[in-house]
């Protein structure tokens, strides 16, 4: 039996909100405790520091936990030390009005993609949430990001394995991903169709702020019943708009340059 | 021990908070809303903390990567590994959520009324659905309860619990709504193997007299129901012809509803209470 940790260093406690924030749910002192090898007394002193301290909230009806409002808006602030996403705001409200999909940037942080900025369209079904990340590997934002990487950081990525297949259709060998990246520097974006749900489609735009200095990428979402990214017509003047914001940002790469562009993408640990 | 020392009762029921990691959240939650990076005596004034606890805290959080400390200025701003409390996925879908896609196509294919059902202990209720264009048609009643064993949505759900919670329910007295609902245990036995085999079940005057329905269950990761559809209407529109001719049209459709709800595991849980 795997040994049961007892003690409660900030370092644990930082581990159960990971927990809290991931699941996606309410969860139970006891599942917290049981994922994390916690004595379920640690499991519940570490919930009650992070009651204290507004990093979580109780669930309505009692028992059960979830990330609080002081988690999100630390979030929010972290998203904004990205100079690019008050500069692209304009561009995906645009994008979101004309097209009815949900429209977001997503930046690369080590060897995942994140969302940290969304403006939903009209159409009344949507995907995309801010604060969520894929590796590079699954979706079009991921692997468009990979593309205009330097190419001793794409090169590390694509030979390390293996990589998270979500669906049938999400590329995980090294070959394969290699002819998407090909294909993406030729045509300058990436579709995919399925990579991370299985009815769900995406387009993504490159922004960089020198060449395979990729900051983020620009993104269109939508259920695959009511968004068909291979026919649609505005990928020409999407094209124009999004290379009209890297002219913009390449006047001040210093002040646009991701705050995390040296980070180690193996100190972050990301499921 | 360390946290001992830094322990103390609070308001929560007489257990235990940790003063030294409650500071260190006070401190990293300082950041929020600021516009730039913070020093310690700014961070020491808002927080009304000493600059000796604040710094100590600033190291930790630097040390596990919460903060950055840039070495020009020794301001600190938040860290990469922040990011971390980011969220996956976009947390785990309702049944409704699963189904939705695929409900127009359904009715118009049928031309009769979805509903969207959910397991709730030993009944189901219906959360939604989509009403048929035909001058007569079934409602879609959202909150309709009905027993587990009546009606083919529940038994697609019975059908495909583990078979120790199938024999739990199978012990309990079952309802019976008209002549026609299934109330022997060896017959609704019966039944359940035929809708594992066949994959819907068939209710012909069994709830109501005169409405007729087709179910069919949607699955989780490890095949087990999420919910289920039903196709409802008028029974003289079920007949077997229309219903031989339908299936093989219908679980095109719903082979694809089930590729997508499979990618889930249900956090629907059967009580047999």
């Amino acid at each position: 039996m795997s040994e049961v940790k007892t003690t409660t260093s900030s370092e644990h406690i930082f581990d159960v909100l990971r927990l809290v924030t991931a699941i996606g749910r309410p969860i139970a002192a006891k599942e917290v405790a049981s994922k994390l090898g916690l004595s379920q007394t640690t499991a519940h002193r570490a919930l009650l520091t992070l009651i204290e301290v507004k990093a979580i909230d109780r669930s309505f009806g009692g028992g059960k936990y979830l990330p609080g409002v002081l988690t999100h808006e630390l979030l929010d602030s972290l998203y904004g030390r990205f100079a690019i996403r008050a500069e692209s705001l304009p561009l995906l409200r645009r994008l979101a009005a004309s097209t009815g999909e949900t429209a977001y940037l997503c930046v690369p942080i080590g060897f995942h993609a994140i969302r940290i900025a969304a403006v939903n369209g009209w159409k009344p079904n949507r995907v995309s949430r801010v604060g969520k990340y894929t590796p590079l590997n699954a979706s079009s934002a991921g692997r468009c990001a990979l593309a205009f990487m330097p190419s001793a950081i794409r090169d590390q990525y694509i030979k390390q394995g293996p990589k998270r297949e979500f669906t049938i259709a999400t590329p995980v060998e090294a070959p394969d991903l290699q002819r998407r990246v090909a294909t993406i520097r030729s045509r300058g974006y990436e579709i995919d169709v399925g990579g991370v749900f299985d009815d769900v489609a995406s387009v993504a735009f490159p922004i960089c702020i020198e060449e395979d200095v990729c900051i983020g990428t620009i993104c269109l979402e939508g259920p695959r019943f009511q968004f068909d990214p291979d026919t649609n017509s505005l990928l020409q003047d999407w094209r124009v708009a999004v290379e009209a914001l890297q002219t913009e940002v390449r006047k001040e790469p210093l002040k646009y340059r991701s705050p995390f562009a040296g980070v180690d993408p193996c100190t972050l640990h990301l499921p | 021990m360390a946290e001992d020392e830094n322990s103390d009762k609070s308001e929560f029921g007489g257990n235990a908070v940790n003063k030294a990691t409650v500071r260190i959240f006070r401190v990293l939650f300082a950041f929020v809303g600021q516009s730039g990076p913070c020093g310690v005596t700014e961070l020491s004034r808002l927080l009304g903390m000493t600059k000796s606890m604040v710094h100590r805290a600033l190291v930790t959080l630097e040390e596990q990567g919460y903060v950055s400390r840039d070495e020009t200025t020794s301001l600190y701003q938040l860290g990469h590994r922040l990011i971390e409390l980011s969220s996956p996925s976009d947390g785990e879908p309702t049944v409704h959520d699963l189904v939705a896609p695929f409900l127009r196509e359904l009715v118009e294919t049928a031309g009769e009324t979805v509903v969207i059902a959910v397991p709730a202990g030993r009944r189901t209720v219906i959360v939604g659905g989509l009403e048929s264009k035909q001058a007569i048609s079934s409602r879609v009643h959202v909150g309709f309860i009905s027993p587990l064993h009546v009606g083919p949505g529940g038994r697609c759900i019975l059908a495909n619990l583990p078979p120790d919670d199938i024999s739990r329910y199978l012990m309990q007295p079952l309802e019976r709504y008209t002549e026609l609902t299934i109330s022997d245990p060896l017959s609704l036995h019966l039944e359940l193997e035929n809708v594992r085999r066949t994959g819907f079940s068939l209710s012909i005057d069994e709830l109501t007299v005169g409405t007729s329905s087709i179910g069919f269950p949607v699955l989780d990761a490890d095949a087990r129901p999420h919910g289920a559809i039903a196709l409802s209407g008028p029974s003289d529109r079920f007949n077997s012809q229309r219903i031989n001719a339908l299936i093989p049209v219908l679980k095109r459709i719903l082979d694809e509803m089930n590729r997508s709800s499979r990618l889930y595991r249900t956090t629907a849980v059967f009580r047999g209470e």
